[in-house]
């Protein structure tokens, strides 16, 4: 695999004034296998800072700040730490804590909502 | 002639000639004009002679004559200024050769200084070129895939992991 490839593509999406690129993202970024993919895939729709890509990294189970690797949810929730404008994460954070189904989920959103009100 | 001639009856005029010359006559047909004397005169050589006598004293008019001892001091002065020449010009030479040995051990100390010196930050310096070269690399092909649809970076992707799989 071309990772260098990979990752300059995943930078243009993270870019992309496209919408339709945060979908690429959560399809087959969010999705491959391999950790560094979904933790550069990560990083990309927090870069976004819109709602849907956001939505993705925080309420889905298994994504973003849920993601089983260690180094995925903590690169996400860096990049979650780094943005400048946090309105909208805080925002789908609180939304998450009240209304998701799952547990898990809630508490890791409660946890980052905690840590991005202290930074 | 050889008979006639001994050293013993010679050695009074050669080292005391003033005591014979009293005695001894001019020739009356010599010329003396002034203070020039022509000792050709008499034998009608033709020859330039000098109208002034360099060797005559009474005509010098720079003050009073130089007295023997002051001549004495300045013929000194002249041969202790040509003995002290050698030195001098000795010393030169070995100033010259002292500062060729300076000038070589200096060529010779800046060389091994460029040879052992190790330039702190230089490695730094290289691996930031090196990285911001990569940077600018880097930033223009993802400005290339960004510029590109998204269902082109979709199947480019898509292809990339499918090879990794």
């Amino acid at each position: 695999m071309n990772m260098n490839k990979v990752e300059k593509i995943i930078e243009a999406l993270s870019i992309h004034t496209d919408p339709e690129s945060i979908n690429v993202l959560t399809e087959v970024g969010t999705n491959s296998a391999i950790d560094r993919v979904r933790e550069l895939t990560s990083r990309a729709l927090v870069r976004k800072n819109v709602h849907d890509s956001l939505s993705v990294v925080i309420s889905n189970q298994g994504k973003g700040i849920n993601d089983l690797s260690t180094v995925v949810a903590m690169t996400t929730i860096n990049e979650l730490l780094s943005l400048e404008d946090k309105t909208e994460a805080m925002t789908i954070l609180e939304d998450t804590v009240n209304n998701h189904s799952e547990e898990e989920v809630r508490d890791n959103a409660r946890s980052v909502k905690a840590l991005m009100a202290l930074s | 002639m050889a008979d006639s001639f001994k050293i013993g009856s010679v050695l009074p005029r050669l080292f005391n000639g003033s005591k014979y010359e009293t005695t001894t006559n001019r020739p009356s047909n010599q010329v003396t004009t002034g203070t020039t004397y022509n000792p050709f005169a008499t034998s009608g050589m033709k020859v330039d002679v000098l109208t002034a006598d360099v060797f005559d004293t009474t005509s010098f008019t720079g003050g009073t004559t130089p007295s023997a001892s002051k001549i004495k001091r300045m013929a000194s002065a002249l041969v202790g200024s040509i003995g002290d020449a050698f030195p001098t010009f000795r010393k030169g030479i070995e100033n010259i050769t002292a500062f060729c040995g300076r000038v070589k051990n200096e060529i010779t100390s800046a060389w091994h200084f460029l040879q052992e010196t190790r330039v702190p930050g230089i490695t730094d310096l290289t691996n930031s070129i090196k990285s911001q070269w990569e940077a600018a690399h880097y930033a223009k092909e993802v400005k290339m895939y960004a510029s590109m649809p998204v269902d082109t970076l979709r199947t480019e992707l898509t292809n990339s992991l499918s090879i990794a799989a």
